[in-house]
């Protein structure tokens, strides 16, 4: 289904895609060059929706969900669909700097990262051919997932819908091959996702078999259920909760993925 | 003990993808089973047994989730079959077969003057609610929470393909609960056609829940005061509980009634039976499909009819399904594993304490298909008419070393 929400969308952009600046900032070696020197702090807001802080000193990338009160440059965004177009690189008006405009001399690290991340998320074929940047590219898209997972369970009525037949758990996700674990929980009417060891035992665990795998499910190359029958993901315990998290996979798919962003 | 092959089923899975969305679709797809466990492909079956394409031999409670009543081949009916067969199964018009058949189920059917057939449950369930709807001329139908009723727009369980609108007038409520009932009831007074209820409800990923006291009865009533027509889903448990509908065994009495599965031992036919004063809406509401008419399930359903009156196959199966019960709750007793054994003994279930995950369930059913012996664990199981004492006994060997893996595993 076409996505038309421009807030979700939004929120996916500030909230799932830029975060992923962090992680790019430790694994990429031009990310972790760009970050070493930098020293700024960037807002983005848009007008009557969310807002975000990228900070970068002493080495250390940090993205907030929130505008701090004070300090640093902040671009304002007219609507959704104006940040969304910055995202996507269409064509649009220049975002409004409505703070500290002597600081953006400093952003060109910003600017830099940027291109680092939608290279990263959006790679060419081609690049993808290097191990290192292919692993790189898959660890990033998951993080943005999981972080996205939870902006759909909220906003997109599909997702909703879905998670009302969906039992109540805790599902774990584990990539060996990529040292990737994260876990995802459905409970109270709230979905919540982090990185890292799920905190007590899991109802659903998901285990994608190897890197090819993970490659293809990103690439929308292979179809969980199939993945699932040809024994290159597993899944074990609560199998409709898994089935659920599928869902909001494919909900996030239709807002981020290549075939959401060549028609936006 | 060797681990079964299943190159052959893998392979044709592998093609199958190239072709068929997702492989395997709806309720057989390996994604609601257990992958590397079970097979993908059959071969052939006889009996309470069937053969993968990898020639793994399987010992079925199952029964092609639900159809085999009777067994896999069974000589009689596919006789009756072959007999038809020889003079045709397609025309341009229905056989005399088709009035037999109405005429023998009306005959079984108590509350029954009327049946018409289709190809599978939903064709019937959806076709219930339409003549509800036309018979009463309200729109909206109640059912069970999490009950199935087939694949149609209005009851899927997936998540895919349908739209709001389509439910916009399906409303449910929690099964055993007669209140929550009667107030959907009180909230939409008027506008109610009907409600759909199975005789027990046997949700998949769930245990199954007999229906308490007075609860089919109570919405009995309550359909009868209120002019809402009552449908009962006998798809999955038609002709395992009683050849005259589920309904007698449990108290009550529907309006309408839709039986699938077991009616032909394995051929594709489906059947809805109402009570005389649906009949003119019932006749209403167009129904047909491009084999509805197939006269060879016509003849296997009157063949199945007859061997399980004559064999007494429902008291056949109960008493088979008790040896089984009873098995599992020592073996699980012996093990210290708690259980829950639910579901009536033709159509039981398990799960393991108060685990909803299925974990323990997934782990138990894989080691059960190691020894041969094909359950699943997230689906009621079924017995029929071919097991005999001797196969539940091979069954429960495999369930105690099952269960010693399973609490092993945990």
């Amino acid at each position: 289904m076409r996505a038309r929400n421009e807030m979700l969308l939004c929120r996916l952009h500030l909230h799932a895609v830029l975060p992923a600046l962090e992680a790019l900032s430790r694994l990429v070696p031009q990310a972790r060059d760009a970050v070493a020197g930098a020293n700024f702090a960037l807002g983005l807001r848009v007008a009557d929706g969310p807002s975000a802080m990228v900070t970068a000193a002493d080495g250390v990338l940090r993205v907030e969900p929130a505008l701090a009160s004070r300090g640093g440059a902040v671009l304002y965004f007219f609507r959704p669909r104006h940040l969304n177009a910055i995202f996507l690189q269409r064509v649009a008006m220049p975002p409004l700097p409505v703070r500290g405009w002597l600081r953006f001399a400093k952003l060109r690290p910003f600017l830099r990262l940027a291109k680092v991340l939608d290279a990263t998320l959006q790679p060419a074929e081609a690049a993808l051919a290097d191990d290192e940047f292919r692993r790189r590219h898959l660890l990033l898209s998951f993080q943005v997932a999981l972080r996205a997972v939870p902006i759909v369970a909220r906003e997109d009525p599909l997702a909703i819908r879905a998670l009302k037949s969906t039992p109540p758990g805790l599902l774990a996700i584990r990539i060996p091959n990529l040292e990737f674990v994260a876990w995802v929980e459905w409970r109270n009417g709230v979905l919540r996702s982090e990185l890292g060891e799920p905190p007590s035992a899991a109802d659903a665990i998901v285990t994608v078999r190897d890197e090819e795998t993970a490659r293809l499910l990103v690439a929308g190359q292979l179809d969980p259920q199939a993945a699932v029958g040809l024994g290159r993901v597993r899944v074990d315990g609560l199998i409709p909760l898994a089935d659920g998290l599928d869902v909001l996979l494919h909900r996030v798919e239709s807002y981020l993925g290549a075939p959401a962003r060549a028609r936006s | 003990m060797n681990r079964p092959d299943f190159s052959k089923s893998a392979a044709l899975f592998a093609r199958a993808l190239q072709v068929i969305p997702g492989g395997i679709y709806g309720h057989t797809s390996p994604a609601l089973a257990l992958p590397g466990a079970s097979p993908y492909y059959a071969a052939r079956a006889e009996g309470c047994r069937y053969w993968d394409v990898d020639g793994n031999e399987f010992l079925d409670f199952m029964c092609a989730y639900g159809p085999i009543v009777l067994g896999y081949n069974h000589p009689e009916v596919e006789e009756a079959a072959a007999r038809q067969a020889r003079d045709g199964n397609c025309f341009n018009h229905p056989t005399g077969l088709m009035v037999q058949l109405a005429e023998r189920l009306v005959s079984l059917v108590d509350f029954a003057s009327w049946a018409v057939f289709g190809k599978n449950g939903a064709d019937m369930t959806t076709w219930c609610v339409q003549v509800a709807r036309e018979h009463t001329g309200a729109k909206k139908i109640l059912r069970v929470a999490g009950a199935y009723h087939g694949s149609h727009a209005w009851c899927s369980p997936g998540h895919g393909g349908w739209i709001d609108e389509d439910r916009a007038h399906v409303h449910a409520f929690p099964w055993n609960d007669l209140d929550a009932f009667r107030d959907l009831v009180k909230k939409h007074r008027g506008e109610i056609a009907g409600v759909i209820t199975t005789a027990f409800h046997h949700p998949a990923f769930g245990d199954s829940v007999m229906a308490a006291p007075g609860f089919l009865r109570g919405i009995q009533e309550t359909c009868r005061a209120e002019g809402i027509v009552f449908i009962l889903d006998d798809v999955r448990s038609g002709f395992r509980l009683h050849l005259g509908g589920s309904h007698r065994v449990l108290d009550f009495e529907p309006d309408l009634v839709c039986f699938c599965k077991a009616l032909a031992n394995g051929h594709p036919i489906s059947a809805a039976l109402g009570r005389k004063e649906l009949q003119p809406a019932a006749g209403r509401v167009f129904l047909t499909g491009s084999y509805w008419n197939s006269a060879v399930p016509m003849a296997a359903a009157l063949s199945t009819l007859i061997v399980i009156e004559r064999d007494g196959v429902i008291e056949r199966i109960g008493k088979v399904g008790a040896e089984l019960r009873e098995g599992f709750v020592k073996a699980a007793a012996k093990h210290g594993l708690p259980i829950r054994y639910t579901g009536h003994d033709s159509m039981p279930f398990m799960s393991f304490g108060d685990e909803t995950n299925f974990l323990r369930s997934q782990v138990f059913c894989r080691e059960m298909m190691q020894c041969g012996v094909f359950l699943h664990p997230h689906h009621n199981w079924f017995l029929c008419a071919a097991h005999e004492s001797h196969d539940i006994a091979q069954a429960l060997a495999a369930v105690d070393d099952a269960m010693a893996a399973t609490k092993a595993a945990f």
